[in-house]
């Protein structure tokens, strides 16, 4: 006898199994989890160029999202009361509308505080205003949603239909300026592209090397912050600016306003850079991963410790730090208007969202979201 | 073998069941098998878009399958050893009786040595493919083979077991 029988009893063995169904809501939690884990070692400028290249291919190649539309159509939306709190301005907490995802699936929560299921499965949000809301779907289309809000006083029930986003399909990456004027994406050819939503023009493509990623679209003047070539490239009329990034990293998750560039960098540490001059000068430093407001003139940061300790930072204006006063762990902050910094937190029972007003001395609220894996705009 | 121009909720739905067998064969229990499938799959939705060769698929969820389950047995080797062996799954209905026999001594293996088994004898890979999937030389995959079928002949003296040399 031969180890053909060890063959033949494996394959019997195997055979006989009975296979479990799969599970999966367990597969899409975990999937969240890895998309999560990807995105925070990006976010520190972890990966390398090669890396980051799986990952930006990757944001156009996940259909995966059981029994959700992850591909193309328009999406119907399905508006319910958020459940931690009754719908009312005051409970909402936000000026406008609020994109976020609640596992992997696109919300926004309204200014009454109601929240909008808008039946699409979503790889990222693109950007926000209080009239519309880009997001990047998993097959790598930008689509748009409109808000549509009565005019019979401020209790006029909010809706958002979608809209022709009149951009190609399948790019590799996209973002929305802070100020909701300018959409730019890298197509599947690898050209830069601008559009002025206000003005309603285009740029004309530009030619970037493989692999590039668009970190962002500065808020007022439309310059494009390109991850190229392991460099950090701000690309505006008139030149070029090259960002610096330290410990070998390439920025991608970086941030751009008129004047200034906040490089996530990968010794976990965010520099502010002004660009005004056309060189990058730095002008402060922030800990951990943070995001120019759309104006550019505060960082909001997110400080993830080993051990678990997280903490939610604000860079000033005056170049001071300060701790956000958010109730348990910080796992994402985002920026919803110059003034408001929006947290999600994960507390023992689950995870809320909380908008901490930051124009004067911050304080923070509970917003009526709450779920497993809530994700914001970035 | 896969359809190259496949999506990853295909992919899952077509090759669940066998690669779920393949990751029982290298748990040897029903939970951890599930557990390291679905890890691997997540890792692979994630990275999806990268793998060009869709045909391949398969290959890299083994790949990161067997990462996985290496990492789990080095933190394991550090806890107690049992001679129990926990959650027999099922009685395995239809397999004759000396494949069950072989079986349970397949499962008492150490980790590393009943993957050499099952990646040569159950995924028909080459010593060297082998080795390549679990980042070791040819040297090893052919000294663990010999120890395991050594292993499964004591243990089993009724078998005559020899090795296969390919």
């Amino acid at each position: 006898m031969s180890t053909t029988e060890i063959r033949d009893a494996l394959h019997a063995v195997a055979d006989s199994t009975s296979v479990p169904l799969l599970d999966r809501t367990a597969l899409q939690r975990r999937v969240a989890r890895e998309r999560r884990a990807v995105r925070a070692v990006r976010a520190v400028g972890g990966l390398g160029a090669a890396a980051a290249a799986v990952l930006l291919v990757s944001v156009v190649g996940v259909p995966f999202a059981g029994g959700g539309d992850g591909g193309g159509g328009t999406t119907t939306e399905q508006a319910s009361p958020a459940p931690a709190e009754a719908a009312s301005s005051q409970a909402a907490g936000v000026a406008a509308p609020l994109p976020y995802l609640r596992d992997g699936r696109l919300h926004v929560l309204n200014p009454q505080g109601v929240d909008h299921e808008l039946g699409l499965d979503v790889e990222a949000v693109l950007g926000s205003t209080e009239e519309f809301v880009y997001v990047l779907d998993r097959v790598g289309d930008v689509r748009r949603f409109d808000a549509v809000h009565g005019d019979e006083g401020p209790g006029s029930p909010w809706t958002f239909e979608e809209v022709d986003s009149s951009t190609p399909q399948a790019v590799t990456s996209a973002r929305l300026s802070g100020d909701g004027r300018f959409l730019g994406w890298i197509d599947g050819d690898g050209r830069l592209v601008v559009r002025d939503l206000l003005a309603g023009t285009t740029t004309s493509p530009v030619d970037l090397p493989d692999d590039s990623h668009l970190s962002d679209v500065a808020q007022g003047s439309g310059a494009a912050l390109v991850s190229q070539d392991g460099d950090l490239v701000l690309h505006r009329d008139g030149g070029q600016v090259a960002v610096r990034t330290a410990a070998d990293g390439y920025g991608q998750a970086s941030t751009a306003s008129r004047e200034r560039v906040a490089v996530v960098d990968r010794d976990a540490v965010t520099r502010v850079y002004d660009v005004s001059s056309g060189a990058a000068e730095l002008v402060g430093e922030v800990p951990g991963s943070g995001y120019l407001s759309p104006y550019g003139d505060r960082v909001a940061s997110l400080v993830l410790r080993p051990g678990g300790a997280a903490r939610a930072l604000l860079w000033t204006p005056s170049g001071a730090v300060v701790e956000l006063p958010v109730e348990g762990r910080p796992v994402d902050v985002a920026w919803s208007g110059e003034t408001t910094v929006v947290v999600v937190s994960d507390l023992a029972d689950g995870s809320v969202v909380q908008a901490c007003d930051v124009g004067g001395r911050p304080s923070c609220r509970r917003l009526p979201v709450e779920g497993e894996d809530l994700t914001l705009a970035r | 073998m896969t359809d190259p121009d496949l999506g990853f909720e295909e992919f899952v739905a077509a090759r669940w069941a066998p690669l779920y067998r393949t990751a029982y064969l290298l748990c040897g229990t029903s939970h951890e098998a599930e557990d390291l499938l679905q890890s691997a799959l997540a890792t692979t939705c994630v990275r999806w878009g990268a793998i060009r060769d869709k045909g391949a698929a398969d290959a890299y969820v083994r790949r990161t399958m067997l990462n996985l389950a290496q990492r789990h047995w080095r933190r394991r080797r550090r806890e107690v050893a049992t001679e129990h062996l926990p959650d027999p799954g099922h009685d395995h209905l239809g397999a004759r009786a000396d494949h069950v026999a072989l079986w349970t001594e397949v499962r008492r293996l150490p980790p590393r040595m009943r993957a050499v088994l099952v990646l040569r004898y159950f995924e028909d890979l080459s010593v060297s493919e082998t080795a390549a999937a679990l980042g070791c030389s040819e040297g090893t995959v052919k000294s663990q083979t010999h120890h395991a079928v050594d292993r499964l002949r004591a243990a089993l003296p009724a078998l005559e077991l020899a090795e296969d040399h390919a």
